[in-house]
């Protein structure tokens, strides 16, 4: 099957507004020379200020794109025209034999993918050295030791001060342990004091409880590094994670070949991509995406990261289904995953798995909770659940008549309850402390992602 | 309060001012807490504790709530009409976030394919509506019952209800008018429903009116009395005479303006009077001359009638009074009095000292009596005299749409700069069809083209304001030419470019909105 991309799927693959401005100011067909496409590739030659057409080529697979064009952002203006004219107006693209350049670079694009998928074939097989880990993961835990001690102090004083003392702090009472915590390789820690300054500043409801609870979080983890060498080794992965000591990815990898002693373990299986929420911080742009097995069911969480303008490594919208192999982190419940290959064409998604039962996606979540209590969000289906309007709150309701809130900065509230009119649908969404944020749905329109994104 | 919040409200000034007294805890929590709070550590330390205890613990016991199935709202009445199919929605969708400009149009053809909206382009489609009253009426039809269902959640869209109520009955019933509207509203809830019962009941709204005419100031007076132009008649005209009389000037000059409409009435009559004194016909030979008498300044009769002195740039005092008088008289006494048809009247006026003031008179009382025959000798005679172009435009309008706009062909034929055609192009928004004819689009199109491509005239800032419009005004046979004889490649600055460009994705979304809907 030849792999089409719908407008939308377009869009959501420019690096920024201004791209798809400039894109369409190349939409009409009388600015290419040459407009052209076969099963695996789209290719044309788009005349711009200079005298030679540049050569633009999208593999379709992927996709991917190339350009003769000087543009550093990517993919480029021509790019985005070309997939776009594809959506638009597919009969303006003649069905031709690629010509050399463009086979040429889906070879070498293969070749690469190949390699990589070797080298971490290789990296997988490579036996670990344990000693030599051990050694690596004390030398770290030195370094982060001390800066813990200190933050622990600074956790103390906060109590023994009072809560009653944190609106009137200045800034530096906040910047200064999160400085030092990045400083002690503690960047998880470090966000969370930036998170922590956030609640108390915009003092929400009931703010005091929420202080309490990430100070009981973070004293947890505290003394879970004190605890470090007798934990699991999934347990000193969570911990691990919450303090921002990544796993590296290798390792990972390594960890889900069955061969490995490290925790980890791979799956594959074709997994729909139900939805993606953005979070932006200062200038590092973090993308979640959600995948749910389309037969166990199981969940993952696949991470890209991307600063400023760059664009994502992955570009799948949801709505799709693809055929993975993934490699999940260690942990007690494993939802983070690595992708270590893909298989075959996307295809559309035919519906969301959930559970009719909001008590039952309840427990779930209780049982991750439990296994990892710094788990944060966590993903959730609902099936054939109605809407309820709300003066201040939006909820959900269940066949049973339970219910749960709609997180705040849930904003297409409206927007779902037109998809469901008034009657049952199901939804797809993160849950997260402070109610249930949808991001897709499965109406009678078919599937609908509802993206999000926040600033944080 | 829940435990945690309650170990919070504990620690609110510190553990230094004074010892923690949390309330205890139920449940499978209490022997955890219990080894917490008995920990040989300082008070901070078990506190911590007892947080990292909670914390997990309250959010792994969050329970669902309840809700009654009374509390559920009644779902949606199915629609009758399909929904629109998938490119349709595309389209929708795009236009929705980049080209709300060809909103109307969309929905104009998704009302007569009798198709209706996806329900996930309802509140987007729902706050367009709330932003523009004239997309309204197809909005109703094509948000389908959905819609309305959906608008009456949301108190935003509650216009939604009323524009639908037009939509089911052709003439709201009297008795649906909101009478406290009239008794309590203010001014302009007042002016409405005056309006909107006069549309149905002119009689009771006269009466109404009459009840509270006393009683109210000048201002509201002058507008309440300007309502009476919906559905003005005969019945209206003894009031409004009345109304000569008003203490108010301003409220004398609406009953003025509504009896200049009435060509029947008793200040018609006077009129008439008046213009025989002023306007006389001598015949020499064959040939009929227009003789005017020069007026003398108006006694307190005509003014009582509305008549004003003044003068302008190109009007004297005396063909100032002159064109009082030709505006103010009803068009019977030049076509029955005089015996002149309305284009002999049209020459008669070319050759008058009094051309002037005569045109711009005519115009008004053609305007007023909406008297289409005079209306289009009058077009005649301004044709190719700019000095009443400003009269033209008074009279063009009267013209039944293929006249007007074979009139506006011309015009555009001859514009000679972007702006000429840019304030053409203004004036000539027809009312009830989101486009032009399709002989106006094309000489509207190429002669845009011409000034775009000449040197001279291209002017980027000028086409900015101008394309778009031309872009949605193209009438649908048009676009397809347009899109080919706009070139793709102008050798023209950068700026002219970006505008072409925009103007070309314009007409190729609007040929493929047509495309789809045909499929």
């Amino acid at each position: 099957m030849t792999l089409s991309y719908s407008r939308d799927q377009v869009l959501a693959l420019a690096p920024d507004a201004a791209s798809v401005k400039a894109a369409q100011k190349l939409l009409s067909v009388g600015k290419w020379s040459l407009l052209a496409h076969d099963p695996s590739a789209v290719w044309g030659e788009c005349q711009g200020s200079g005298k030679k057409p540049y050569l633009v080529q999208v593999d379709r697979n992927g996709p991917a794109f190339k350009c003769s064009c000087p543009s550093r952002k990517f993919p480029c203006k021509h790019g985005l025209a070309l997939m776009l004219l594809l959506a638009d107006q597919p009969a303006a693209f003649r069905e031709a034999e690629a010509p050399a350049r463009v086979t040429d670079w889906l070879e070498a694009r293969q070749d690469t993918a190949k390699k990589k998928v070797e080298r971490a074939r290789a990296q997988a097989e490579k036996p670990v050295d344990p000693k030599a880990q051990a050694r690596r993961v004390k030398k770290r835990w030195v370094e982060m030791a001390a800066g813990l001690d200190d933050f622990e102090l600074w956790l103390r004083d906060l109590v023994r001060q009072g809560l009653a003392a944190l609106p009137g702090r200045d800034a530096d009472f906040w910047s200064e342990p999160a400085a030092r915590l990045v400083d002690a390789k503690a960047p998880g820690l470090a966000n969370w004091v930036r998170a922590l300054q956030k609640v108390v500043r915009s003092a929400p409801d009931g703010w005091q409880r929420r202080v309490m609870a990430m100070a009981g979080q973070a004293y947890l983890l505290l003394r879970a590094f004190r605890r470090f060498d007798e934990l699991t080794p999934e347990e000193q992965a969570d911990v691990r994670t919450a303090l921002g000591w990544a796993v590296e990815k290798e390792a990972v990898l390594a960890g889900s070949n069955s061969e490995s002693e490290s925790p980890g373990e791979g799956l594959r299986e074709p997994m729909a991509v139900l939805g993606s929420s953005l979070t932006v911080r200062d200038r590092l742009r973090e993308l979640r995406l959600w995948l749910r097995g389309t037969q166990t069911g199981r969940d993952a969480l696949v991470l890209e990261f991307a600063y400023g303008r760059q664009p994502f490594e992955l570009t799948w919208t949801a709505g799709t289904v693809q055929d993975l192999d993934l490699a999940f982190y260690p942990s007690r419940s494993p939802l983070r995953a690595l992708v270590k290959e893909r298989h075959g064409d996307a295809r559309p998604v035919d519906g969301l798995v959930g559970t009719r039962s909001i008590d039952t996606a309840l427990d779930q979540a209780a049982e991750r909770l439990a296994a990892n209590p710094w788990i944060g969000r966590q993903p959730m289906g609902l099936c054939e659940v109605r809407l309820v309007p709300g003066e201040d709150r939006w909820r959900v309701v269940d066949g049973r008549g339970r219910c749960l809130g709609l997180h705040p900065k849930f904003k297409r509230s409206w927007e779902l309850l037109a998809m469901s009119g008034g009657g049952a649908v199901d939804v797809f969404g993160e849950w997260r402390d402070e109610g249930f944020l949808p991001l897709s749905t499965w109406s009678d329109e078919g599937f609908r992602s509802l993206p999000h994104e926040e600033m944080e | 309060m829940t435990p945690l919040a309650s170990l919070a409200r504990s620690v609110m000034l510190g553990t230094e001012r004074g010892p923690v007294d949390p309330a205890p805890v139920p449940g499978a929590a209490a022997p955890v807490l219990e080894t917490v709070w008995s920990r040989q550590a300082s008070t901070e330390e078990r506190v911590l504790w007892a947080a990292a205890v909670l914390g997990p613990y309250e959010d792994a016991g969050e329970t669902s709530g309840a809700v009654a199935p009374d509390g559920l709202l009644e779902p949606a009445p199915a629609d009758e009409r399909p929904r629109c199919s998938d490119d349709v929605a595309q389209i929708l969708r795009r236009i929705l976030a980049e080209q709300p400009a060809l909103l109307a149009e969309w929905l104009e053809l998704a009302a007569t394919a009798g198709v209706i909206a996806p329900p996930s382009a309802l509140p987007d489609l729902l706050d367009a509506g709330k932003r523009s009253k004239e997309i309204r009426p197809q909005l109703v039809k094509v948000v389908g019952r959905r819609g309305r269902w959906l608008a009456e959640l949301n108190p935003p869209w509650s216009y939604l209800e009323k524009a639908s109520a037009g939509d089911n009955l052709t003439e709201p019933d009297a008795a649906q008018l909101d009478q406290e509207a009239w008794d309590e509203g203010t001014l302009a809830e007042r002016e409405t429903f005056l309006r909107d019962l006069r549309r149905v009941d002119p009689a009771s709204a006269l009466e109404l009116l009459k009840e509270v005419w006393t009683s109210e100031n000048a201002a509201t007076r002058e507008r309440l009395l300007g309502t009476l132009d919906e559905g003005l008649g005969m019945s209206d005209e003894p009031f409004l005479e009345e109304a000569l009389g008003d203490r108010s000037k301003r409220v004398r000059g609406v009953a003025a303006e509504l009896l200049g409409r009435l060509p029947a009435s008793r200040r018609a009559r006077r009129m008439i009077a008046r213009a025989e004194a002023i306007f006389r016909l001598e015949r020499k030979m064959l040939r009929k001359s227009l003789v005017v008498q020069e007026p003398d300044e108006w006694d307190a009769a005509a003014q009582a009638d509305g008549l004003t002195e003044g003068a302008a740039r190109d009007l004297g005092p005396a063909a100032w009074r002159i064109r009082e008088l030709a505006a103010a008289t009803p068009v019977s006494f030049w076509t029955d009095d005089l015996g002149l048809s309305c284009e002999e009247l049209a020459r008669q006026v070319d050759r008058s000292p009094w051309k002037q003031a005569l045109s711009s008179g005519l115009a008004r009382a053609a305007q007023l009596q909406e008297n289409v025959d005079l209306a289009r000798a009058l077009v005649q005679a301004f044709r190719d005299d700019d000095s009443r172009a400003r009269e033209e435009r008074v009279v063009a309008p009267l013209l039944p749409q293929d006249e007007y706009d074979a009139l506006a062909v011309g015009r555009v034929a001859k514009a000679e700069s972007l702006a000429e055609l840019s304030t053409l192009v203004a004036s000539h928004v027809s009312g009830a069809s989101c486009y032009w004819s399709a002989e106006l689009s094309r000489a509207v199109h190429v002669k845009a083209r011409q000034h775009t491509l000449s040197p001279e005239t291209g002017d980027a800032w000028r086409l900015s304001q101008l394309l778009p419009s031309i872009g949605i005004r193209l009438h649908p046979d048009v676009i397809e030419e347009a899109r080919k004889l706009w070139p793709e490649d102008l050798a023209t600055t950068h700026r002219i470019q970006e505008e072409v460009d925009k103007f070309q994705i314009v007409l190729v979304l609007r040929h493929q909105m047509r495309e789809v809907f045909r499929t």
